[in-house]
């Protein structure tokens, strides 16, 4: 905490200064009496206990989910003079706050607690104060001036869409699932017709077509299988004008995802591949959809020039059969070069690209951005050859729910192919 | 306060008109400084309006025992509403503190003026050693002042 005089005492010092010496010099008495009670105002101002203050800052809660409010409340101790104290709101980072500055008069020895309502606009590992505090004794001549409470981190939880529909993968894992399987064996949805064989069940036989044929044929269906997703989140570079920019809206697409798939028992796993790699291996339920929400909470942009290729991801992270949704700006050539590798290594690889055009300014003419457009088409295109879909998301402007359905659509009619 | 301060300097004195176009001219500058939130205009103003009450009268007047702490206070709450300027509304019982403490000190001050006022009434010869004594007094008070402020940072 900082001290200091106020500025107009030292005027006063000044003018009594001035005042007594031309008492002294004209022989003019009434000058100093005309000073005194600035004298008399200087020594009562320096007189006296200091101000000391003392605090504590406390959260209501230490978890919130975005949107939401939280209180946060400093208790300040004066253990000095009485004083006259101004509270600012805590400081909360890439948040702001529509709370204003409380002041109150706090007597010496006493304490004093204020409530500050924070919304909490944005998700993240949020560390909250230290407070901002000012406080003036009786006069005003004093203030003290300083950060008080110290900072509390408070995780914020992104908001977790469901989405509508989701984008089935090429291959599923032999494991009971939800998602009706291209292969070929026991479960509901029917695939196809065939010859009896030694071991088939009797409940299996399709008798009408056993009828009509005058041989056994038993029906085989499409088994219900879950699927391996990994979310490969690019982390290498944001666009961010303002909020939220594209890793915000990543952030947001990988929760709705993760919980999406995770709620049809599908295994989901967490690739952040940026400056810093992390990873979460991949993992089915409700479980698993909280520690990838807590991953995603340390997501964020680290720049670096270190070249990170995909060999730094631990292969036991990529299943064979995995779907790799990549959710990226595509705007650093590490990133583009790690799905292109993902696509060269055989994987089921879909782009979803968050355009960081939304972002900025679209419709403008210039000759650069219509460059960098044509650079970004071309690099579309460039993955749309090696059969991976790259869905654009205009963020908040579209719907994640088309982009999905985009994806759904491109690989109805241009099928990728699997790794053999 | 400073009108009445400006008011009360334009009546004692001789040239009466001249005396009240310094106050009103005072006034001016402070209504200005408070407007604009410049305190820089405050201490003009006040040795504006203490110069109006001593240059015509010339004499030794018990009146300026007042005057001295109307200046005192002119000033404070001129700089409390310059301070004041910009804030949000504040929990009751906030500005009483301030307000009693600047009372109590100009109050404070009348008695002091008032000793310091008799004090100049003693037939005392000009000397150099009457001078160097009351120059070494000027010295002790505002080294006294500047040793409790000092003091006051160090204890913080």
């Amino acid at each position: 905490m900082t001290l200091s005089l106020s500025p107009r005492l030292r005027i006063y010092t000044a003018l009594a200064a001035t005042a007594l010496i031309g008492a002294l010099a004209f022989g003019r008495p009434d000058l100093a009496v005309l000073a005194t009670p600035f004298v008399v105002f200087l020594g009562v101002a320096f007189v006296g206990a200091p101000l000391e203050l003392d605090g504590r800052l406390e959260l209501e809660r230490e978890r919130v989910l975005e949107g939401e409010n939280v209180r946060a409340t400093i208790t300040v101790q004066n253990r000095g003079a009485p004083a006259r104290v101004e509270v600012r709101p805590p400081e909360l980072e890439r948040s702001r706050t529509r709370a204003s500055p409380i002041e109150w008069w706090q007597p010496a020895g006493e304490d004093h607690a204020a409530t500050f309502e924070l919304a909490i606009e944005r998700w993240g590992l949020l560390t909250v104060g230290p407070v901002a505090v000012r406080a003036h004794d009786r006069l005003a001549a004093f203030t003290l001036e300083g950060a008080l409470g110290g900072a509390r981190e408070l995780r914020a939880y992104p908001r977790v869409d469901r989405l509508q529909r989701l984008v089935a993968p090429l291959r599923n894992r032999p494991v009971l699932g939800s998602q009706v399987s291209r292969e070929r064996g026991e479960g509901i949805e029917f695939a196809d017709l065939r010859p009896l064989l030694p071991g088939d069940r009797v409940r299996s036989i399709n008798w009408r077509a056993s009828a009509r044929r005058g041989v056994p044929y038993v029906n085989v269906q499409h088994p219900e299988h879950s699927a391996d997703v990994v979310l490969f989140l690019d982390t290498f570079a944001e666009a961010e004008r303002a909020e939220p920019g594209t890793l915000d809206a990543a952030v947001h697409a990988a929760a709705a995802l993760a919980s999406t798939y995770l709620t049809r028992r599908d295994r989901v796993a967490l690739v952040s591949f940026g400056g810093v790699v992390s990873w979460l291996a991949g993992s089915p339920g409700t479980r698993q959809l909280y520690r990838i929400v807590d991953a995603l909470l340390a997501s964020h942009v680290k720049p670096t020039f270190r070249w990170t290729d995909i060999t730094h991801v631990p292969g036991h992270l990529l299943p064979a059969r995995a779907v790799v949704l990549a959710l990226s700006p595509l705007l650093d050539e590490r990133g583009i070069g790690a799905l292109l590798d993902l696509r060269a290594r055989g994987y089921d690889l879909i782009v979803i690209e968050i355009s960081p055009l939304a972002l900025g300014d679209a419709g403008s003419r210039g000759l650069p951005l219509r460059l960098w457009r044509l650079q970004r088409e071309a690099l579309r295109a460039r993955f749309e050859r090696l059969g991976v879909p790259v869905a654009r998301w205009e963020p908040p402007h579209t719907d994640f729910d088309l982009v999905i359905e985009e994806v759904i659509a491109y690989r109805r009619h241009a099928r990728a192919i699997p790794r053999v | 306060m400073a009108a009445g301060l400006g008011v009360a300097a334009g009546l004692d004195a001789d040239g009466r008109a001249t005396v009240l176009a310094g106050a009103g001219a005072a006034i001016l500058l402070l209504g200005l400084g408070l407007s604009t939130r410049r305190s820089a205009a405050i201490p003009v103003a006040v040795l504006l309006l203490g110069a109006l009450h001593l240059i015509p009268d010339g004499g030794r007047s018990i009146d300026t025992v007042i005057y001295g702490s109307g200046l005192l206070l002119s000033a404070e709450l001129a700089y409390w509403s310059i301070d004041e300027h910009g804030r949000r509304p504040v929990e009751p019982g906030v500005f009483s503190p301030r307000l009693l403490a600047i009372v109590a000190v100009v109050v404070a001050g009348i008695p002091a003026s008032l000793m310091v006022y008799l004090a100049a009434g003693v037939d005392i010869s000009r000397s150099a050693a009457s001078t160097a004594a009351g120059a070494a007094a000027i010295v002790a008070c505002l080294t006294l002042l500047a040793a409790m402020a000092r003091g006051r940072f160090r204890r913080d």
